[in-house]
């Protein structure tokens, strides 16, 4: 029903979170609705000449929003309480899961290919030029370690090699792992030349 | 009622006699059956990227691409549901239920194709809902003034909130508000002052939604994917795949009633397709005498929740054009691909442009078609779009996100909103909070904003005509009960009052979808 | 099969790119040799979006260039029109919009550029229309401004928000008559139209071209037009200019055009000033959308264009001074007061 069911990343669907987990999210949207609050009532109001009324300044609707963030961050903080959240042995290990789970490496990778693509490439260097390297990057590292198991699979070019040598030769996770450079290469300067011909050719329309 | 039957005629005559229409439909319908069937590009992914893409086009070609992705993604879903077990687009979640099994039971073929008979019936009973009820609902619409208007953002807010966080209400309505706060910044309607945008003169203007969507629906999309392992490889099917015509007629009451069903949750905002899937398949469990095989393989159940998910679509259109109020997520892309390309929804769109409601009805029909068409011959080919290796995929998706972001207004800070909002997604879903009502939050934020400010203005500070209009008040009502359901104590005490009533409850509740 | 379309495909394709080839040269003393880009810094299907569109085909048949609009929108108009202001001047990036902006974004301090920064061109001018709900128990607008005047502060009056087109109208009449009233905001002109035909709000200020399609359909009833003359909407008829009553109101005319920076190279203003002769001032698309919406077609340039946008940019600057919108003087930015 929500949209991480079909994504299949978690065990429940939006299902509750453990209490520890809560108390940090309480806080932080207690601290949020604080925050929106705070700086609500800095915006003009009465004083100015062009609001006449407490509802006509800009800082009114902020307002109540972060009120009732305040409030629902201070429910879900009593509720955590309730249940136990302030047991907080092993908390800082739950917090770290969310970071963590499942794969912490792969996150982390995607993350600092798509940043550095979208924040270092795009907009220093030429469209094609910024998104060769980040496709033909992201493919390889996410397909690296499928080679292996890809070479385990019998074909006809091993299976000819074993016939011909008696034995099953090495390279065939060599030549896996070439075919995967040829072939993402390829996609990748596809994929930049398509989007750029595509939208500056056609559509006419800027790249960054 | 005639002169709309003429003109919704002349409306699939002018559409389908321009060859590029057609042409247009079919591409964009079967893309969305792709994106539909890949588990991780939902419907609103699909129509946010295409809404971005088809920017430079005239108005009528992006809107039927769209209109074609739409309908295509919420049936192209109920493929991977059937087949994986994994519904393709939330909506397809009730599909999963009874396909799966009845796939693993060997009738692979015949599931699909009765879910496309359900798919293409539930699409049209919401489109002939659409002809009709769309010109009379604009013409009441001028009865919504600001105090309506506000209460109906509330309303699609709380109950979207509430809908898509079943199990802990609170976390949809965090996420809603999230949404509502985020659309505060920028230049306020009334006093044009910049909120939060503390001198960046970037923000002044806030945040543009497209970019927002393809950051919460895209990028978080993607970081969600990619950590979680391959998804199995997909059964093929063996039996055939054209449903017989009886067996199909067989189920009219549950195609009927799942339709109407179906195009009623579309309409009611912040509702949408899933809901739309959901009390349908309770509707026909309710009705079905073979009540035990629900959940293990009942095809009543198949049939009903493809119908209600696609007949919502329409459904959900019908507050689009009339109200300019989007009743789901795709729906709030699909109001902002509208406005972008000119064209004014709302109570006035009978009078300013009266031939489009038709020619909406028009697309949707040929889009109809073409699920029937793509959903029976191209059964087979279609099956290969499950095996696309993700890892080869997903760079492509990534760089459509940075230059769909881009698209839209030609700024590079688009892209760091995208990125931004992408992380912000991906730790809330981390967080079990439902994206669905922080999008509608986004969207209804400044319509609350400056309805509730301008009502308040109108009345001279008074809130009178915010609780005692007709329709405020029903409004207001509805939302105060679904704020009651979604406590703890509430529904204690109203079974506990029911027990005393009643006597004890029979276990036929509507929602236990085991 | 595939093939087979691809083919069909190619050649279409070829005999289209041929086809546009095989016209015959122009005698342009600028001849661009890439796509122009017009930014429009207000959002897609707007008021200036709308014009734009329509002046750049006509730019894009004279000079056979294709014209790409880019809408930049943000900053009430201003993040755009920085972005021509600071592209090279070779005539290839022009702006767009309503010339009077050029006169707020420096005393709203948001951009600091002033009218001699630009090289206008001027294609149509909206005038706004003071409508009313056909129901509406005012028979003329003397009865509106003797309802100012018997309820001060009471009178709803529907605008696009603070220093739209419709909020200055309205601030000006109210000057000129010493009245109040109260001014309800809305997130544009069209919304605020609506909400007029809807009867939540009495009175509405905006543009003629966001008020035609529902004077034709018959649920907005016009009073008068902010103008020195009548107006004239086709399928409705004459509009009574506002002068009748008041004949001391200070006009400023809202023109929408395109402009790019006063440095670009002489031979690119020629040919535009050329285009603008052979196409824009009898351009057909441009008279039909003027008849139909309401507005003037003003195919100005040169130093004409710069006086008319003059007027409008004083007049604009201190309105937005006197209702209290702006903070700095129009004065201390070079702007003097209108006499």
């Amino acid at each position: 029903m929500t949209e991480e069911q079909q994504t299949g990343s978690v065990e429940s669907v939006s299902g509750r979170t453990r209490p520890q987990m809560d108390l940090f999210v309480g806080l932080a949207l207690l601290l949020l609705g604080v925050f929106v609050v705070h700086q609500a009532f800095q915006m003009p109001s009465v004083e100015h000449p062009r609001v006449r009324a407490v509802y006509e300044g800009p800082g009114f609707v902020p307002g109540l929003l972060g009120a009732a963030i305040a409030v629902f961050g201070l429910i879900v903080l009593v509720r955590s309480v309730c249940e136990g959240g302030l047991n907080l042995k092993g908390a800082g290990g739950q917090v770290m899961d969310v970071f963590r789970r499942p794969e912490p490496r792969r996150l982390t990778i995607l993350l600092l290919l798509a940043l550095g693509y979208a924040w270092g490439l795009i907009g220093r260097v030429s469209f094609p030029m910024a998104t060769f390297p980040f496709v033909l990057a992201f493919i390889l590292v996410y397909d690296w370690e499928n080679t292996a198991e890809r070479a385990q699979h019998e074909n006809w070019l091993v299976a000819l090699g074993k016939r011909l040598v008696g034995f099953q030769l090495r390279w065939s996770i060599f030549r896996e792992r070439v075919l995967l450079v040829v072939t993402a290469t390829v996609q990748a300067a596809l994929t930049a030349w398509i989007v750029t011909y595509v939208f500056e050719n056609i559509f006419l329309r800027r790249l960054p | 009622m005639l002169e709309g039957i003429v003109q919704l005629f002349e409306g699939v005559i002018t559409l389908s006699s321009d060859g590029w229409n057609l042409f247009h439909i079919a591409w964009a319908t079967l893309l969305g059956i792709c994106v539909g069937m890949l588990p991780g590009l939902t419907a609103t992914l699909g129509l946010t990227l295409m809404a971005t893409l088809t920017f430079h086009m005239p108005a009528g070609q992006a809107i039927l691409i769209l209109i074609g992705m739409y309908v295509g993604a919420i049936f192209g879903g109920s493929r991977s549901a059937i087949l994986l077990n994994i519904p393709g687009t939330p909506a397809n979640a009730a599909v999963a239920l009874d396909g799966f099994p009845l796939a693993r039971a060997g009738n692979v073929g015949r599931a699909m194709g009765i879910a496309t008979a359900g798919a293409v019936f539930g699409t049209l009973i919401g489109m002939l809902c659409l002809a009709f009820f769309a010109p009379v609902l604009a013409d009441q619409a001028l009865k919504f003034q600001s105090y309506e208007f506000f209460w109906l953002a509330v309303l699609g807010v709380v109950v979207s909130g509430r809908l898509t966080a079943s199990e802990d209400p609170l976390k949809g309505w965090i996420a809603g508000f999230i949404g509502l706060l985020v659309a505060m910044v920028g230049q306020d309607v009334l006093q044009a002052y910049p909120r939060f945008a503390y001198g960046y003169g970037q923000m002044r203007g806030g945040f543009d939604l497209l970019p927002v969507l393809v950051g919460v629906f895209g990028f978080s999309e993607l970081l969600t994917v990619m950590k979680t392992p391959v998804y199995p490889s997909a059964q093929t099917t063996k039996d055939r795949v054209i449903p017989k015509i009886r067996e199909v007629l067989g189920y009219w009451k549950n195609i009927a009633g799942s339709g109407i069903i179906g195009t009623f949750m579309g309409i009611i905002p912040g509702v949408g397709e899933d809901m739309g899937a959901w009390v349908s398949y309770a509707y026909a469990r309710a009705i079905s005498k073979k009540r035990a095989l629900f959940g293990k393989g009942s095809w009543e159940g198949l049939i009903s929740s493809q119908t209600g998910c696609s007949a919502a679509v329409p459904g959900a259109v019908i507050p689009v054009l009339t109200l300019a109020i989007p009743g789901s997520a795709p729906a709030a892309v699909l109001l902002a691909a509208l406005f972008v390309h000119g064209v004014r929804p709302g109570p006035l769109i009978m009078d300013t442009n009266p031939g489009f409601v038709y020619e909406v009805v028009a697309m949707v029909l040929l889009a109809s078609l073409a699920i029937l068409l793509f959903g029976l011959l191209l059964t087979k080919p279609l099956l290969k779009v499950l095996e696309v290796p993700r890892n080869r995929l997903m760079p492509i998706i990534f760089v459509l996100c940075v230059v769909g972001a881009y698209a839209v207004n030609s700024r590079v800070f688009d892209i760091w909103v995208m990125l931004g909002f992408g992380v912000l997604g991906y730790f809330m879903r981390e967080l079990r909070f439902p994206m669905a009502p922080l999008i509608l939050g986004v969207v209804l934020g400044p319509i609350l904003d400056e309805n509730l400010r301008r009502g308040l203005v109108l009345a001279d500070g008074g809130i009178g005509p915010f609780l005692t209009r007709p329709i405020c008040m029903a409004l207001w009502i509805v939302i105060f009960v679904t704020f009651l359901l979604g406590t703890t104590w509430f529904p204690a005490l109203l079974g506990r009052v029911r027990n005393a009533v009643l006597g004890p409850p029979r276990d036929d509740a509507p929602y236990s979808s085991e | 099969m595939k093939k087979a379309a691809f083919a069909i495909a190619f050649a279409a394709t070829a005999a289209l790119i041929v086809g546009c080839e095989a016209r015959e040269p122009l005698d342009y003393s600028w001849e661009p040799d890439r796509p122009i880009e017009i930014i429009v810094p207000w959002a897609a299907g707007g008021a200036t979006d709308q014009v734009i569109r329509l002046v750049a085909s006509e730019i894009e048949d004279a000079l056979r260039m294709s014209v790409v609009v880019v809408n930049t929108p943000g900053g009430t108009g201003s993040i755009g029109t920085a972005e021509a202001l600071e592209a090279d001047p070779d005539g290839y990036t022009w702006t767009s919009g309503s010339a009077s902006a050029l006169g707020y974004y420096p005393v709203l301090e948001m951009l600091d550029t002033s009218l001699d920064d630009w090289h206008l061109f001027l294609a149509v001018a909206n005038v706004p229309l003071i409508s009313v709900h056909p129901d509406s128990e005012y028979e003329d607008f003397g009865d509106f401004l003797a309802d100012l005047e018997a309820r001060p502060g009471q009178v709803s009056v529907a605008t696009a928000g603070t220093a739209s087109t419709g909020h200055k109208v309205i601030e000006l009449i109210c000057q000129a008559t010493d009245n109040e009233y109260n001014h309800v905001s809305y997130d544009g002109g069209n919304p605020a139209v609506t909400s007029v035909v809807a009867g939540e709000s009495s009175v509405t200020t905006q543009l003629a071209s966001e008020q035609a399609d529902m004077i034709r359909g018959g649920r907005l009833r016009p009073l008068a037009a902010f103008s020195s003359e009548p107006l004239e909407i086709e399928g409705h008829g004459e509009i009574p200019p506002i002068t009748e009553w008041l004949p001391d109101v200070h006009m400023a005319t809202d023109y929408f055009g395109i402009w790019t920076r006063h440095d670009v190279p002489d031979e690119v203003i020629e040919t535009m000033q050329e285009v603008w002769d052979e196409y824009v001032v009898d351009s057909e698309i441009i008279r039909d959308y003027a008849m139909e919406r309401g507005a003037v077609v003003t195919p100005y340039y040169g130093q004409e264009a710069h006086d008319r946008a003059w007027e409008s940019v004083r007049t604009d600057a201190w309105i937005l001074y006197d209702i209290g919108y702006a903070e700095i003087s129009p004065d201390e930015v070079g702007i003097p007061r209108p006499e």
